[in-house]
């Protein structure tokens, strides 16, 4: 059950991650 | 069996891990990989790829099923908890490695770290990209999509793609694995084992892995929603001893042809005879109560150590929950050849309609001097306790315990058992959820 719990953060942070850099780096061009 | 032994995989698979770092760091100047945040950042991602990929192959390995793991990790049983804890860690880092890598470019920019993480012009970071994706996918699947069993299965098979995938992008990418010699061959010969090992057992099983046919000879409702199969060997006689579980799928029985594990409830007999026993549980075990007489049962094993020969003469406990009593039954064959062990068996169900098997329990106590029954109703006592089973049994802290039933049920006695005293390495269990 922590395991899917990590693996879970893991994947939610992964892909708030990669929004962050597409918003920030490519569209705004930061 | 020794204790550590079986904790011996765990160690090699630290050892098998530390190796590349150990190769990383020697490939280039310590002061150059820490040299500024942009080095430190593209450090953490070259250990997150080097560890991840490593583990990823060490799971080919481990589900390749090989019979010595068992003694490394302390049963096949345990050797799935194992492959799904590594799986997890394998995926969590490769998930660090290409943002921690990529952010090595934050001291350029943000759009240099995002330019460098999206796919582009680079073909071995498209490569690392399409692994990622679709190791992504199929764990998502793994770890929490609820599809059949055999969907599922097949879903898994393709983690094999996304390693051969994520292995090109590995070794062809400008890297220490490029780079270092001695890093590119140690990681080449891991990747080289564990798709060999892929390839034993995923894409060539069928003809490789070493398997028995039995005849399916007598189906019959034992119990609410419990079935036994009784079945015999069309040739060769599949050798184990009473605890292990084995695995079977059926040929033209009527029922699905998915490959399951289950204990072998019967004691080893001359004609190679096997009993196994089911519980309803899923749509599969609601089929087995179809099967259809003479259909092939084809079997791979036996595994496990949840063998009662291998531990201390003397007093031991059997604890049975529910349908974990099967393995039981098949032990307690056996006690009138071993009469140096005395068991107290405690066998834990709802109420007496629960019991399978209780008239023949009740005989072999009756006939056996060594073997004694306390049934525990959980309707009337409430859950069984170590406490319980102590007031019964009196000093256990010196008894081997062995556990089968509900994972619930396992978990929480074996804590009990620990917080009362009773060392790690004297309480066995059989866990099939994760298998």
């Amino acid at each position: 059950m922590k395991l899917k719990i990590i693996v879970a953060m893991t994947l939610i942070g992964f892909w708030l991650v990669v929004l962050g850099l597409i918003v920030g780096g490519v569209w705004l061009g930061k | 069996m020794r204790y550590w032994l079986s904790y011996s995989g765990w160690l090699v698979i630290a050892v098998l891990c530390v190796i590349p770092v150990i190769l990383w760091r020697n490939a280039l100047l310590w002061e150059v990989r820490v040299g500024g945040a942009g080095a430190i950042w593209l450090s953490l991602g070259n250990v997150a790829g080097l560890v991840g990929i490593t583990l990823f192959a060490v799971n080919l390995i481990l589900s390749a099923r090989i019979s010595w793991m068992e003694d490394a990790f302390g049963g096949m049983n345990k050797v799935y908890v194992v492959h799904h804890i590594v799986g997890g860690l394998a995926f969590v880092l490769l998930l660090f490695h290409p943002v921690l890598t990529a952010f090595s470019r934050l001291p350029i920019s943000v759009k240099a770290v995002a330019l460098y993480i999206l796919p582009g012009n680079s073909w071995t970071i498209n490569f690392g990209i399409a692994a990622l994706l679709l190791m992504m996918a199929l764990l998502i699947v793994t770890f929490f999509a609820d599809l059949p069993y055999e969907i599922w299965r097949l879903t898994h098979k393709f983690m094999g793609a996304a390693f051969l995938i994520g292995v090109i992008h590995a070794l062809f990418i400008d890297s220490d694995i490029s780079r270092y010699l001695p890093l590119k061959i140690y990681m080449a010969f891991v990747i080289f084992v564990s798709l060999g090992c892929y390839l034993y057992r995923t894409v060539l099983g069928r003809w490789l892995v070493l398997r028995a046919k039995y005849k399916v000879e007598g189906v019959k409702k034992v119990g609410p929603g419990v079935v036994e199969v009784k079945m015999r060997p069309w040739g060769t006689v599949k050798n184990f001893k009473p605890g292990q579980f084995v695995f079977v799928s059926f040929r033209n029985g009527g029922v699905s042809s998915e490959v399951h594990p289950f204990s072998v409830a019967s004691s080893p007999k001359p004609d190679g005879e096997i009993i196994i026993v089911s519980k309803v549980e899923g749509d599969f075990t609601k089929e087995l109560m179809g099967l259809r007489i003479g259909a092939t049962a084809v079997i791979e094993g036996a595994f496990g150590r949840f063998i009662y020969t291998n531990f201390s003469k003397g007093r031991q406990v059997w604890i049975a929950g529910g349908i974990g009593v099967t393995p039981f039954l098949a032990m307690v064959q056996t006690l009138t050849q071993h009469p140096d062990y005395k068991v107290d068996f405690y066998y834990c169900v709802k109420d007496e309609s629960e019991a399978v098997y209780l008239k023949e329990l009740k005989k072999w106590q009756a006939t056996l001097g060594n073997f004694r029954m306390i049934l525990h109703y959980s309707n009337e006592d409430g859950r069984i306790s170590a406490e319980s089973i102590s007031r019964t049994s009196g000093n256990i802290m010196d008894c081997d315990i062995f556990l089968c039933g509900p994972p619930a049920m396992m978990y929480s006695l074996r804590q009990q058992f620990r917080h009362m005293g009773v060392k790690s390495s004297r309480t066995h269990s059989e866990e099939f959820t994760i298998l």
